[in-house]
């Protein structure tokens, strides 16, 4: 399993992120996250899972090989 | 040989889509990064009438992005420049220059005449309210942004098969959140990647225009110009995306909407607060005798706030309503003064609105 940040959340991140344990479903793996990345809680982006974009409310179960990207907007032109 | 003719040439092409084009109507809004490599794509390639929408001036610091323009043009309007050099490259496209920005007051009119529209602009609320304005008109949108070295692209609100295709709104359905976004000016960028990006951006306006190649339709396409690491993620409808698109609210409140949350709701915002009846209720600050009545919360007029405190602490969160926004605000303003430990919101709109817009039940 992968997380993969884009834009602003790789100020967070900092890298892909390769997580030890094993998260049944995405909110367990998001609630990892914020506690080893507090200032993500103050970050707003979208979630794709294997490239998929899921809403906000949904939380699908995880798989071993699953890459999670999270993406920002960006407002630049 | 004509001067379309290594794109005619192409098999898949031809005199077909070269007639496609030269009948198309585009119009891109913001003559930006984003913006000059599209328009001079377009122009090239023979689009027939091409509407160019920005009210900035030449800046020395665009040079290094906007190649479009020259250090004779520091200070002159975009649109002027680019309709002159654009005319220069392609006499047989039609120009038409709108010197203004996008507001909710000019773009219904100006959009309604074209058949494809490109967001180069570089501000979320303007963003939100092209979208938005697109949705109404049902026009096609080819959305492009940039972030430091890294870009998105996508397609949104195309009929297909009778259905509307996905819009801004489904990607990030709330405006508020969105307002910490950071533009060029803010974050920096090369000057390479907005012309990649703008690049991407009138390839999928060919695209739509011809029916050659698969447009990014339920698509958003990532790009990283340092990696050149790209990935397409599929977009469906997003359930939280229940904006109700109205050409008469956008023209009175436009990109109002998205200044302060606080002062400005709109209803799907307001229906997420109220979802917990005991925790949030709708206060309608007006007279006994005011109408329309609401279907829910509670009645406490403007002046008699202070008295019925107990009442009000009991929840967490507060939507003050009026009859036009204005008693509404002051109640939102004495609440910040007084509630101390509660989230108060008032709806601008008035309570007309609210009955009109709100297809809830609750």
């Amino acid at each position: 399993m992968i997380v993969k940040p884009f834009g602003k959340i790789v100020d967070v991140l900092q890298q892909d992120i390769v997580p030890e344990n094993k998260y049944q479903n995405w909110m367990e793996l998001q609630k990892h996250l914020f506690e080893r990345f507090p200032e993500l809680k103050n970050e707003h982006y979208l979630v794709a899972i294997n490239h998929k974009i899921i809403s906000e409310k949904e939380n699908p179960d995880l798989q071993s090989g699953d890459e999670i990207a999270l993406l920002p907007p960006f407002s630049g032109g | 040989m004509g001067r379309y003719q290594r794109q005619i040439q192409l098999s898949d092409f031809g005199q077909k889509a070269q007639n496609k084009i030269s009948q198309s109507k585009v119009l891109v809004i913001g003559a930006g990064g984003l913006g000059c490599p599209v328009i001079m794509s377009l122009t090239a390639m023979g689009v027939g009438h091409i509407g160019i929408m920005d009210g900035d001036i030449v800046e020395i610091t665009n040079l290094h992005r906007q190649y479009l323009y020259t250090e004779k043009d520091l200070n002159k309007l975009k649109t002027v420049v680019a309709l002159q050099r654009l005319g220069e490259m392609n006499s047989e496209v039609h120009l038409e220059s709108f010197p203004f920005f996008a507001t909710a007051e000019n773009l219904f009119s100006v959009i309604q005449n074209f058949d494809i529209i490109i967001d180069g602009t570089d501000q979320i609320p303007t963003r939100y309210l092209i979208n938005d304005v697109c949705c109404v008109l049902k026009k096609p949108l080819v959305y492009g942004s940039v972030f430091r070295h890294e870009g998105q692209v996508s397609v949104f609100n195309v009929v297909q098969d009778g259905i509307l295709s996905t819009n801004y709104r489904d990607l990030f359905p709330f405006p508020e959140k969105t307002q910490n976004t950071l533009s060029c000016n803010e974050a920096g960028v090369t000057g390479i990647l907005p012309n990649l990006i703008g690049g991407f951006m009138a390839n999928e306006a060919v695209k739509l225009i011809t029916g050659v190649g698969k447009p990014l339709i339920n698509k958003v396409l990532y790009y990283n110009s340092k990696t050149n690491f790209q990935s397409i993620l599929q977009v469906s409808k997003n359930p939280e995306n229940t904006y109700i698109f109205d050409k008469e609210v956008l023209e009175i409140y436009g990109e109002k909407i998205f200044c302060n949350p606080l002062e400005v709701e709109d209803i799907n915002q307001i229906l997420t607060h109220l979802k917990d009846k005991n925790q949030h209720v709708l206060v309608d600050v007006r007279e006994e005798n005011e109408r329309p009545i609401l279907p829910f919360g509670i009645k406490i007029p403007l002046n008699q706030l202070s008295e019925k405190i107990n009442t009000l602490e009991k929840f967490n969160t507060l939507v003050f309503i009026c009859q036009s926004g204005v008693r509404s605000a002051k109640a939102l303003e004495w609440a910040q003064n007084n509630l101390s430990d509660t989230n108060v919101y008032h709806y601008k709109y008035g309570a007309a609105h609210f009955i009109k817009y709100c297809t809830h039940g609750n």
